[in-house]
């Protein structure tokens, strides 16, 4: 297992590193560059300052000096100040981390806990009326565009109706944190992020209790006599759970997509509100530090589920 | 059990004999979501090729009398106006249009660099395998949406053609794995062997032997690719950095729904919303419906 650990996590400094290329050449390859930045400001520039500006940011040096000068800087934890504010984007990007996570995290424990059950009992009951209608409600979670179930929750939920707050995570005239508030304005996000994740996960559980139902072992254990809840619970359930801790891993982009989604849509203060007015801003360090901390976080997880898998399944061997 | 013979051959000759897709189609045809899929497929397919002929209003015209005040659904205005005085079912049709433009599009694009990428990793295995997986495993890592995003904020290039790049040229990755992995079980088959052994060029073997028996999951695939750029689309509509106003689009007629006029009529937001939700859902069916009929050892499990 520690060989196997070790191996993993040498694995991730080339992955992580054409991760930072692939992000930095996206930046640099971007028309304009970062000084259209500046020169589209209202105070029209001249060539010297440009280049004064251009030779201040390092713009001028070779892209591969520029490569290693950035990656060097984020190895130490600087990933450079943002152009709209000039507040250090790490900074910028941790405090956000926090509220992404609490969404991505509430509306994951909603989506296990009505997924699993569903799907099991899809499974078990098979081509039953249950069934087809939890197939359907996935086919159409599949389809739903997160924003617009977002918009249709709060066109009912919060103009029509007036029952739920339509944005933020508290109100204006709150004093300090305020549990029932921040609940109430949790409502409408967690519920649009539950949905659209519930498909994939209702869809890969099903098939996966299928799949373990119709396995020589399950028939073995129906054979000797044992009884259908053990059978369905003791046998095929916890095997059936296994490819799951990798779906978690796959899906966590995904995860991700979904919450910056519902950030924009509720205006929401977290990574994807962050990174979204970044791009519009055309605040290049703020969009890099973004791409790249999500898509570390993805390869993070994606370890975690291995290790996880390994560490459930005693079929994986690690050598 | 090896002297059987006689008897099997026998019935073998018995069952008539039909042509493979004959066969895919009673396959397809058993599974009746994915026939419904199919029908609105072509619903689709026909209300944008002939969209023009089913509305006689310009989907661009702006009615200058009601605007402001969206009308209701009528005989009139099948869908309404939208807050513009624009004939909504007009633009809703020319945004079928855009949708299934940017979703075939971006569809080819990417399973044809996919493909090509997949099949050269798998086929040549070693180290140009390792290498290109390890490229895909980083291109994954990245949260795809924000990536596209992000690439058409900084081309900052709207057109329909850079939209179907953009994201073909971002969504090639699972295809590509999904070649590979057919090929490497494909070309330890015998027959592949056998292919070598005359002296069949790599070409050859790749185009004629291999790629065809790993075409299946990939129709699949394509045909759920179609789906996720419809819906790729019309988010990037939505925020803006897709399909540019006055061109109509599913995603950006939805960027005002949460303005003042545009609350008041309800139906311009559900109307556009209903209708991606429709056809990503009918892309879905076909392709699960397609993935039980291409794979004649599954008992249609994924009904």
């Amino acid at each position: 297992m520690t060989n196997y650990l070790i191996r993993r996590v040498v694995g991730l400094v080339p992955l992580l590193f054409g991760i930072s290329l692939i992000s930095f050449g996206m930046m640099f390859m971007a028309p304009g560059g970062p000084t259209s930045v500046f020169l589209a400001s209202s105070h029209p520039m001249s060539p010297v300052e440009i280049a004064n500006i251009q030779h201040n940011l390092g713009l001028d040096k070779p892209w591969y000096v520029q490569y290693f000068l950035w990656i060097g800087n984020m190895l130490h934890g600087d990933f450079g100040y943002s152009f709209t504010d000039g507040r250090p984007v790490l900074t910028k990007i941790i405090e956000k981390v926090p509220v992404t996570a609490l969404l991505i995290g509430v509306s994951f424990f909603f989506t296990i806990l009505i997924a699993i059950p569903t799907a099991v009992y899809s499974a078990v009951h098979r081509d039953s009326v249950f069934d087809y209608v939890a197939t359907a409600i996935a086919f159409i979670g599949y389809g739903t565009p997160t924003f617009w179930l977002g918009i249709e929750l709060i066109q009912l939920f919060s103009v029509k109706w007036h029952l739920l707050p339509d944005s933020g995570l508290s109100s204006i005239d709150s004093t300090g944190f305020d549990l029932g508030d921040t609940v109430r304005h949790l409502v409408l996000p967690v519920a649009t992020l539950t949905f659209v994740s519930l498909a994939s996960w209702i869809r890969f559980q099903r098939s996966s209790m299928l799949e373990v139902l119709g396995e020589d072992f399950i028939r073995t254990a129906a054979a000797k006599g044992l009884s259908r809840n053990v059978v369905i619970f003791k046998h095929a359930f916890r095997n059936a759970l296994l490819p799951l801790i990798t779906l978690l891993g796959l899906y966590l982009p995904a995860l991700l997509t979904g919450a910056y989604f519902v950030e924009i849509v509720f205006t929401i203060p977290g990574m994807g509100y962050l990174g979204l007015n970044a791009i519009f801003e055309r605040d290049y360090p703020t969009v890099m530090g973004t791409t790249i901390i999500s898509a570390v976080l993805v390869v993070v997880g994606n370890l975690l589920a291995d290790i996880g898998y390994a560490a459930a399944d005693p079929r994986i061997r690690y050598d | 059990m090896t002297s059987l013979p006689a008897k099997v051959v026998d019935t073998e000759d018995l069952t008539p004999h039909v042509s493979m897709l004959t066969d895919i189609w009673r396959r397809f045809r058993r599974n009746r979501l994915a026939l419904v899929g199919l029908a609105l497929v072509f619903v689709l397919l026909l209300a944008a090729a002939l969209a023009p002929l089913l509305s006689h209003y310009d989907p661009n015209a702006i009615d200058t009398s009601i605007m402001g005040t969206p009308q209701t659904p009528s005989l009139h205005h099948l869908f309404g106006t939208d807050d513009d005085g624009r004939d909504y079912f007009a633009r809703m049709l020319f945004g079928a249009r855009i949708s299934l433009e940017v979703g075939f599009s971006a569809m080819i694009i990417a399973v044809t660099f996919g493909t090509f990428y997949g099949a050269v990793s798998g086929y040549f295995g070693g180290w140009v395998d390792s290498v290109l997986m390890r490229f895909v495993d980083m291109m994954l890592s990245f949260p795809t949406f924000f990536l596209i995003l992000a690439v058409e904020a900084l081309t900052n290039n709207f057109s329909i053609i850079v939209i179907m790049l953009v994201i073909g040229l971002l969504s090639w990755m699972s295809v590509a794995r999904l070649v590979r992995g057919q090929i490497l079980s494909l070309r330890e088959r015998d027959y592949i062997s056998a292919a070598k052994a005359v002296g069949a060029p790599d070409g050859r073997i790749m185009w004629r032997h291999l790629l065809p028996n790993a075409l299946a999951p990939v129709i699949v695939a394509a045909t759920l690719a179609i789906g996720n750029n419809i819906l790729t689309e019309s988010a990037l509509s939505y925020l803006g950095l897709g399909v540019q106003p006055p061109t109509a689009s599913w995603g950006n007629s939805l960027q005002k729904a949460l303005d003042p006029d545009v609350l008041g009529a309800p139906w311009l937001t559900f109307i556009p919303g209903l209708l991606i939700v429709i056809t990503v859902m009918a892309f879905n069916l076909v392709g699960e419906g397609l993935r039980d009929a291409l794979d004649p050892r599954s008992s249609g499990g994924r009904a």
